[in-house]
């Protein structure tokens, strides 16, 4: 009786090992089924609970900010009068800004052949994102995703059927050039700007940090640069808005700056992505 | 009553899983958003005293919708949340018989516990996967992570206990 017993015993624990092993290797070969199944039935409440997070977001970013409403309104003051104050330089940089709008060709539509997918999902441990778009709608892995001011979010790193999940800059194997724009300054001019310029490399940091290496010493940069992707090493194409410097780190030891980048894109507000699908 | 139990678990996992991978995602702080699937596997481990079973089911279903909404491959939170269940366990053996009126006091260290050794296994059974997965464990992110989920998993506690009490008293026939 006790043997038949201790014998009942170890077939159930070898049951509660061998299932979810043979289940972990079921799951893992049918992996991209399994999730593109779970993705369709989800995507219709992924998106109305991503809508209703935005909006409650608002709201309570909302109730935060009626105690700095009498601040915000000095401030505003004071930015009007030296907005007034610009508007003056600005209309004589409005011809060379004209002229390098034409120069860069901002339109989206004839520097790409783009694919409007919307926000679907974010992966809770960060730095990915899930689209509704998937292999059936032309996606491929390493294609670059952008918004619609063409601010860089990342590229294409898993594709299934009908969905695709983006890794985002951000992420903690994101590695790419870039290259120091001079928009920011009162100075700049169309000259400055298509002079060679400054390289480096850009390294994700996760969560949502983002990290700049490889600007030689000498190379003068500060607070509020804009940085563009560079395409020198070809992972995406040049002049994409990537972020600007938020420290810079200058150090007599090391050859080169390094520091921190705050990126320009907003997966907050942002809910329609564009997949560039013309990149090789 | 095995497949209610199956039924039940199974809707609260998905729920769940959504809510915090996307509602939760634009009220995320610092990239951070709770992970509601962990608060409940660490409650299920706390109060199934008795059914092993629903334990069991919490970390096969509730690892199965973390890996489903991640990047990882399958397998990964399943075993994660198994190796906590096995320490959640083992504190619970040596604290037996803690006075219910504290219990929530025992709930918060062993909780927090939960989440570093949780986003510890998740980080490292990751790599042992997909050799190219660089990961990240600790920070101001875990920190916000541990804070984070305490505010969700505290209320839910006490959710948790009032049903444990109320199944206690139905059992022992009191009103």
């Amino acid at each position: 009786m006790q043997i038949n017993s201790s014998r009942g015993k170890t077939s159930r624990i070898l049951l509660l090992i061998f299932i979810p092993i043979l289940l972990i290797i079921g799951l893992n070969i049918y992996s991209k089924t399994v999730k593109n199944f779970f993705y369709t039935i989800s995507c219709p409440f992924q998106k109305l609970l991503l809508r209703s997070g935005g909006n409650t977001s608002d709201f309570l970013g909302a109730i935060v900010r009626i105690n700095n409403l009498e601040s915000d309104n000095n401030k505003l003051f004071e930015e009007k009068q030296s907005l007034l104050a610009e508007i003056f330089t600005l209309e004589n940089l409005k011809k060379e800004n004209e002229d390098l709008r034409k120069a860069l060709e901002l339109n989206l539509q004839k520097d790409f052949k783009l694919v409007v997918s919307h926000i679907i999902e974010k992966d809770t441990a960060g730095s990915y994102i899930l689209i509704d778009k998937g292999f059936s709608d032309g996606m491929e892995v390493n294609m670059p995703v952008i918004d619609q001011n063409r601010v860089l979010f990342g590229r294409v790193a898993e594709v299934y059927d009908n969905f695709s999940r983006i890794s985002l800059i951000t992420r903690a194997d994101s590695v790419f050039d870039f290259k120091v724009q001079d928009f920011g300054t009162a100075d700049a001019s169309i000259e400055t700007i298509n002079q060679p310029g400054i390289y480096g490399v850009a390294r994700g940091n996760g969560g949502s940090n983002l990290l700049f290496d490889l600007i030689p010493r000498e190379e003068e940069i500060k607070k509020g640069d804009v940085l563009t992707t560079s395409n020198l090493q070809g992972v995406f194409p040049r002049d994409l808005l990537v972020g600007e410097i938020e420290v810079v780190k200058k150090e007599d030891t090391k050859p080169y700056q390094t520091g921190e980048i705050k990126p320009y894109f907003d997966l907050r507000s942002t809910q329609n992505l564009f997949v560039i699908t013309n990149f090789k | 009553m095995a497949q209610y139990r199956f039924l039940v678990l199974f809707i609260c996992f998905y729920l769940l899983s959504l809510i915090q991978g996307s509602f939760f995602v634009p009220l995320s702080i610092s990239g951070v958003s709770p992970n509601f699937v962990l608060v409940l596997a660490c409650l299920i481990f706390f109060f199934d005293s008795s059914h092993r079973y629903t334990s069991i089911l919490a970390i096969i279903i509730g690892g199965f919708f973390l890996d489903l909404f991640s990047d990882v491959n399958f397998g990964v939170s399943i075993l994660s949340l198994l190796i906590v269940y096995v320490f959640v366990k083992e504190l619970l053996r040596v604290l037996r018989g803690i006075p219910r009126k504290y219990l929530v006091f025992y709930f918060m260290p062993i909780f927090v516990f939960c989440v570093i050794l949780y986003d510890f296994l998740f980080g490292a059974f990751s790599l042992l996967f997909d050799r190219s997965t660089i990961i990240s464990f600790g920070g101001y992110a875990l920190g916000i992570k541990i804070l984070f989920n305490l505010c969700f998993a505290i209320p839910s506690f006490y959710i948790f206990k009032k049903i444990a009490d109320a199944k206690t008293c139905k059992s022992k026939g009191i009103r």
